[in-house]
């Protein structure tokens, strides 16, 4: 599979975010999947073949730790970047200690976003 | 844990220093304020994380990280006061795994780092485990539907054992949990969770360590796999039940 057939999952109950980010993330060659609440991405999660995670925090049903937490508890290793509005450094600091690959504020470029992206599934990959 | 620093600010270096020390107990501190002498110290001492200025008395600090990755893979930071975009991406783009802006939270600074450090770790063991074939011989008598594991019976139900021939008959290939579901419990619902729990049952059986399977692998996030060798067993096995 090429870098840029990867499946990338973002997960963010504001529309308007989920559009954006699954505009810049097909141009720029990914396949996009979408969930809007914490509940519904641990389904996706389990149901598709996902290479990287867009995490927000904020949301209804589980929240964004919540659902860190429960991948990593459950030993489910995809790199995860949370996307967020939060700045204070320890939500940084707790998102990156449950396993978080990176943590990314809004507002933030798209092209930071994807050379983010580009280093996290370049570690990820076994045989790198 | 061999770190370097390679920054041209005492005080930086100080403050790192003293935050790391108390992040890993055993660390061992490399530091200089030259470019050059960093690139050789990478070559020398093998560090297994590097932390970059970008802006060095003798050397840009992108220089440094583009010569560091003619020949490593070391793991990268960039800690620099140059905090806009174009640097950031170009920095990321040219092979940095952080790029982190002064002033810094000290306890950031470690997250991320354990963080990268965490990364390369289940990326190391996951590539060690896909090279290590399991040495444990699996008979299969499927005239009877009898399995046995280094001559010992495993007593396995019929939905366990379909589910086993399924995955061991497609030998390498991958089969989604949904795909799997349908196939044994087709009355089941959706929910793959039946999936999991009965390969589970069979890796406690048939596996030497259970909770690290050579057999049965997890096949991306989503389904399964069968990896390994097994013999056809034309005879009932009659060895006393194990």
């Amino acid at each position: 599979m090429t870098e840029k057939q990867r499946k990338i999952l973002v997960v963010d109950d504001e529309q308007t975010v989920r559009y954006f980010l699954q505009r810049a993330l097909t141009t720029a060659g990914y396949t996009v999947i979408t969930a809007s609440n914490g509940r519904e991405a641990l389904e996706k999660i389990s149901q598709f073949d996902v290479s990287l995670i867009l995490l927000d925090i904020m949301m209804p049903e589980l929240d964004g730790f919540e659902v860190l937490d429960h991948m990593r508890q459950h030993e489910v290793n995809i790199p995860v970047i949370m996307l967020t509005g939060i700045q204070e450094i320890p939500a940084k600091i707790d998102s990156l200690a449950l396993g978080a690959d990176d943590y990314i504020t809004k507002p933030f470029s798209a092209e930071e976003l994807l050379a983010r992206i580009q280093v996290k599934l370049k570690r990820a990959k076994p045989t790198s | 844990m061999k770190i370097l620093i390679i920054e041209d600010d005492h005080k930086i270096i100080e403050l790192v220093t003293r935050t790391l020390k108390t992040a890993w107990v055993e660390t061992n501190l490399l530091s200089t304020v030259y470019g050059e002498e960093g690139v050789e110290l990478v070559k020398k001492e093998h560090p297994e994380i590097v932390i970059l200025d970008l802006m060095l008395d003798d050397m840009d600090g992108f220089e440094v990280l583009r010569q560091i990755r003619l020949f490593s893979d070391v793991l990268v930071v960039i800690l620099t006061a140059r905090g806009d975009e174009d640097n950031k991406i170009r920095g990321l783009q040219e092979g940095a795994d952080d790029y982190i802006v002064k002033p810094f939270s000290t306890g950031e600074l470690v997250a991320r780092m354990k963080s990268l450090i965490r990364r390369k770790d289940i990326t190391e063991a996951t590539a060690t485990v896909a090279v290590k074939p399991s040495t444990r011989r699996l008979s299969i008598d499927f005239a009877n539907q009898k399995v046995s594991v280094g001559g010992n019976l495993l007593r396995l139900g019929p939905s366990a054992y379909e589910l086993l021939y399924l995955l061991v008959t497609n030998e390498g290939v991958g089969f989604s949990k949904q795909a799997l579901r349908k196939q044994v419990f087709p009355e089941h619902s959706n929910d793959t969770t039946i999936v999991d729990v009965f390969i589970d049952k069979i890796r406690e059986k048939l596996e030497e360590d259970p909770k690290n399977p050579k057999m049965i692998l997890n096949d991306g996030t989503t389904g399964y796999k069968f990896v390994g060798s097994y013999s056809m067993v034309r005879e009932a096995l009659k060895e006393t039940e194990g």
